[in-house]
């Protein structure tokens, strides 16, 4: 598997993370993660490693915008977050897509292709032929035209968790976010996922982003993928170039999350 | 000695005598449940004003989203319940207004029909037992949807779409509340005003349709209507908001949701007899 190649000629900070400390969204006075200083750039594809319960998911959560840090300053597109007027904020954020774990958080009580219709006809950004088009052509890409008409609830949860990629895709974000997208879905919808998001990434559908973020606790399937590492270990985050093998190999954390290892 | 303070037994005895375990408790009680009182009224306060701004700024925004949400929610809170909100305005109209009547012409106070007609069902029967009504079949209901999509993370889907939530899942819900409970206030008044004529014409009374209505028309000012119209509005503002509010506002976890419809039901109907209250002011002064 041949690593992503950054696009030297744009190294273009997307987003910024700048002393951030990041809560726990469910235990308000605990703390994640700690003055992390993180800048995701045009042609990024992170991996964000760490055990069980390391703050992963929070960080991206900041990361995407969608919870706030309890200190230090979040920029978007070279807009620091806190001081862009609503709106604005708005069209920014749109350029961030997220797909949750653990069943991509559908919403159950509409069909798949009202999941995909939704942010479309929300933010009203095409004409309702040219949004049915792009859905249309999501679902094929996604092999889920068979099951347009279904209920998103009554689906698996490895079709689930495809269709939270396929809602994040229909806003065409530049940065895209997947939280564990292998956590919760078996060996052959596994398969899929990676060899799709290579594809993504090459531009396929006529749309790619710009920069992609996974997070996992194995870090085996991502390892020869990326171009860019990060590690969340005891509230501390750390970068690491995984074309420098030798660093790799010697560092306890990465070789617990690539051997399994629980003790670390 | 370095800020280490011992007391003797009798120092301990006397201040538990004077606070005393169940009395400190009892006022530690009282007192959390103000304080905890407070922090929801204000939140719940914050959380109809945020519904409130977006209501106004964001009504012509997302049309062909939004718009169909608050149709349905006129179909599940309004016509579906035609059919129930009629039975009880018929049970109404028999069992209270109708034996009123025929009670006041028994003693021969029959001229009094169109204002107690006005006072019962007009002015409070009407909007709370339809308010009530609602709150039994559609309050609960959005409490359990709205939490459940809070639990299984459905809101942060929203939010990370740029969606916003309020605008999406409150709004539609609080105009197609407020539009129901006012259009059904009016059914159940007509419905039992009708079902007590005729208990009043099954008891062999002697009044004519005409002189029914007229005793009515005659009760009634203008402000009644307009009360009648604010009243149900707000009634079906508050059922929707707390509703709303104790779904959405804060996190929870799908086994807490059967208790948040409790606290809703309950908060909805502390209010709505509140608002109730400063209407009887209203019409008291």
């Amino acid at each position: 598997m041949e690593p992503y190649h950054q696009d030297p000629s744009s190294p273009e900070v997307l987003i910024e993370m700048k002393d951030v400390t990041v809560g726990n969204a469910s235990l308000p006075e605990n703390l994640c993660v700690e003055a992390c200083n993180w800048k995701i750039k045009s042609g990024d594809f992170w991996v964000l490693g760490g055990m069980s319960g390391a703050g992963k998911t929070e960080l991206i959560s900041v990361a995407a915008g969608i919870h706030k840090p309890r200190k230090g300053s979040l920029t978007f597109f070279g807009k620091e977050v806190q001081y862009i007027e609503p709106d604005a904020y708005l069209r920014e954020k749109l350029n961030v897509g997220m797909v949750f774990e653990d069943g991509g958080r559908v919403f159950h009580d509409l069909s798949v292709y009202d999941n995909l219709m939704l942010p479309l006809n929300y933010h009203e950004l095409a004409t309702a032929d040219q949004n049915q088009k792009w859905v249309l052509q999501i679902l094929e890409m996604t092999g889920m035209s068979s099951m347009k008409d279904q209920s998103a609830g009554r689906l698996s949860r490895n079709w689930r968790q495809r269709l939270g990629l396929a809602r994040a895709m229909t806003l065409r974000p530049e940065v895209l976010f997947l939280d564990h997208p292998l956590g919760a879905v078996d060996a052959y919808h596994g398969q899929w996922w990676l060899v799709f998001l290579d594809e993504l990434l090459k531009g396929t559908g006529g749309w790619k982003p710009r920069s992609m973020i996974v997070t996992a606790s194995d870090l085996t399937p991502w390892i020869d993928r990326v171009n860019r590492i990060g590690l969340i270990h005891r509230g501390i985050w750390e970068e690491l170039d995984p074309s420098n093998r030798d660093v790799l190999t010697q560092h306890d954390l990465v070789r617990a999350l690539l051997t399994g290892t629980s003790q670390f | 000695m370095t800020g280490t303070v011992t007391s003797s037994p009798e120092t301990d005895e006397s201040t538990s005598q004077m606070t005393g375990p169940g009395k400190l408790s009892f006022a530690m009680l009282l007192g959390r449940m103000i304080i905890r009182s407070i922090r929801t009224l204000h939140e719940l306060v914050a959380f109809s004003l945020i519904t409130l701004s977006v209501t106004l700024l964001k009504f012509n925004r997302s049309k062909a989203v939004v718009h169909p949400i608050i149709r349905s929610q006129i179909y599940l809170a309004g016509i579906r319940l035609v059919p129930l909100v009629g039975m009880v305005a018929i049970m109404t109209g028999f069992i209270v207004v109708g034996q009123l009547i025929s009670l006041f012409s028994m003693i021969g106070a029959s001229r009094y029909t169109g204002l107690v007609m006005v006072v019962a069902v007009f002015r409070e029967l009407g909007p709370l037992m339809t308010a009530m009504m609602v709150l039994a079949r559609v309050g609960t209901s959005t409490v359990i949807e709205l939490g459940t999509k809070r639990a299984m993370g459905e809101v942060e889907a929203l939010e990370a779409l740029g969606i916003d939530s309020i605008h999406y899942l409150v709004v539609p819900r609080v105009l197609g509340l407020a539009l129901s409970i006012m259009v059904l206030t009016i059914y159940f008044i007509l419905i039992s005003m009708v079902s007590a004529y005729m208990f009043v014409f099954m008891q062999d009374i002697p009044m004519k349709p005409g002189a029914f209505v007229n005793q009515i028309l005659e009760a009634l000012h203008i402000s009644d209507f307009l009360m009648l119209v604010l009243k149900s509005f707000f009634f079906g503002t508050i059922i929707a908001v707390v509703t709303c509010y104790e779904g959405l506002a804060r996190p929870i976890r799908l086994g807490d949701i059967s208790s948040a419809a409790m606290r809703a039901v309950m908060k909805a109907i502390l209010f709505c007899v509140l608002l109730d209250a400063v209407f009887i002011l209203y019409w008291m002064v």
